[in-house]
């Protein structure tokens, strides 16, 4: 949603923000995505606090939405995989995080 | 949890897990200063040239050995992470590299002119003051930069490490000038202060943040 939409419709819009993004613990990855340029898996996880089942299920989501990219990969023969928020990832969550401040300015009057 | 992080609160967190978490850094800084404790001594055992050359010797073969260490040690527990380069860091890093080179520059001026420098700072000052301007502008620089990383990155103990190191290094030079001790003492306390700190955070890591925390084959 852009914010042009939030002027025209007000807090009520908050309803149709993007939901992938809106959950609690994908928002906080992203946060941290937003702030590298790619991490693995076990720095997220150390990152977050969230266990590694909960980490991967949500970046699963993520990466069906085209937020991020996961690399998969072997170092020193053992599976390492690397996470990239992705262009449209970043773009996302700079709409959000505009749509919610808005939002959140409206309501407050 | 996630409600409460904001992009800076996630950058400050990354920083400190990525440089300060394992304790290493405290370490090498310890180190660091300790051997600039010995500096003098060695200084009249080896004279300057050759003092320089050791000096600047144990200083690759630290930076070597953390990385090495930190390659090894911390990776394995902490994961793998590449920082973006962001405005505000680019700006930190910016404004701790210009007041580095200020100071090394006015360092540089005093110990080139010294007789033009004395005389300009004694006509202001007392003597003893003048005696200990420099090592003194050093330590507010040393507080200053300290303290600007340890806001800037949310590092509590840089503070501390800021006034260690400046008032260390001032009191050093107190003691050769008017007691004639050639070894930096107080700055050898700081140092050790400053590695009894970072053994305790690499002894806290090591538990804290097990070797075999990754289950990859499980994703």
């Amino acid at each position: 949603m852009t914010a042009a939409k939030v002027d025209r419709a007000g807090p009520r819009a908050v309803a149709a923000v993007d939901r992938i993004i809106h959950e609690p613990a994908r928002l906080m990855i992203l946060t941290y995505l937003s702030s590298l340029e790619e991490a693995d898996y076990l720095f997220l996880t150390r990152a977050t606090g969230l266990t590694w089942g909960n980490l991967s299920s949500h970046l699963s989501k993520l990466e069906a939405a085209g937020y991020v990219e996961i690399t998969k990969r072997f170092l020193n023969k053992k599976p390492n995989s690397l996470v990239r928020l992705t262009r449209s990832g970043r773009a996302a969550v700079r709409d959000y995080s505009r749509t919610m401040r808005q939002a959140l300015t409206q309501i407050k009057g | 949890m996630a409600d409460s992080l904001t992009p800076r609160q996630a950058q400050r967190r990354i920083t400190q897990l990525v440089n300060y978490e394992d304790g290493l850094w405290d370490i090498l800084l310890g180190l660091v200063f300790l051997a600039l404790s010995v500096f003098p001594v060695t200084r009249a055992l080896l004279g300057p040239a050759w003092n320089m050359v050791l000096f600047l010797a144990l200083l690759t073969a630290l930076i070597v050995a953390l990385t090495a260490v930190r390659r090894g040690v911390s990776t394995p527990r902490l994961g793998r992470a590449r920082m973006r380069w962001t405005p505000q860091k680019a700006i930190v890093i910016g404004l701790l590299v210009v007041t580095f080179l200020a100071t090394l520059g006015l360092v540089i001026l005093t110990l080139r002119f010294p007789q033009r420098f004395s005389g300009l700072v004694t006509s202001i000052l007392p003597p003893w003051a003048g005696d200990l301007f420099v090592d003194g502008l050093m330590a507010a620089v040393v507080v200053v930069v300290f303290s600007v990383m340890g806001y800037a990155f949310g590092v509590a103990r840089l503070f501390l490490y800021g006034w260690l190191i400046g008032l260390g290094n001032l009191a050093s030079t107190a003691l050769t000038l008017y007691a004639g001790v050639v070894f930096n003492l107080p700055l050898a306390v700081a140092s050790i202060v400053i590695l009894a700190i970072g053994a305790v955070l690499l002894a806290r890591f090591l538990r804290k943040y097990p070797a075999d925390g990754a289950p990859e084959a499980q994703e």
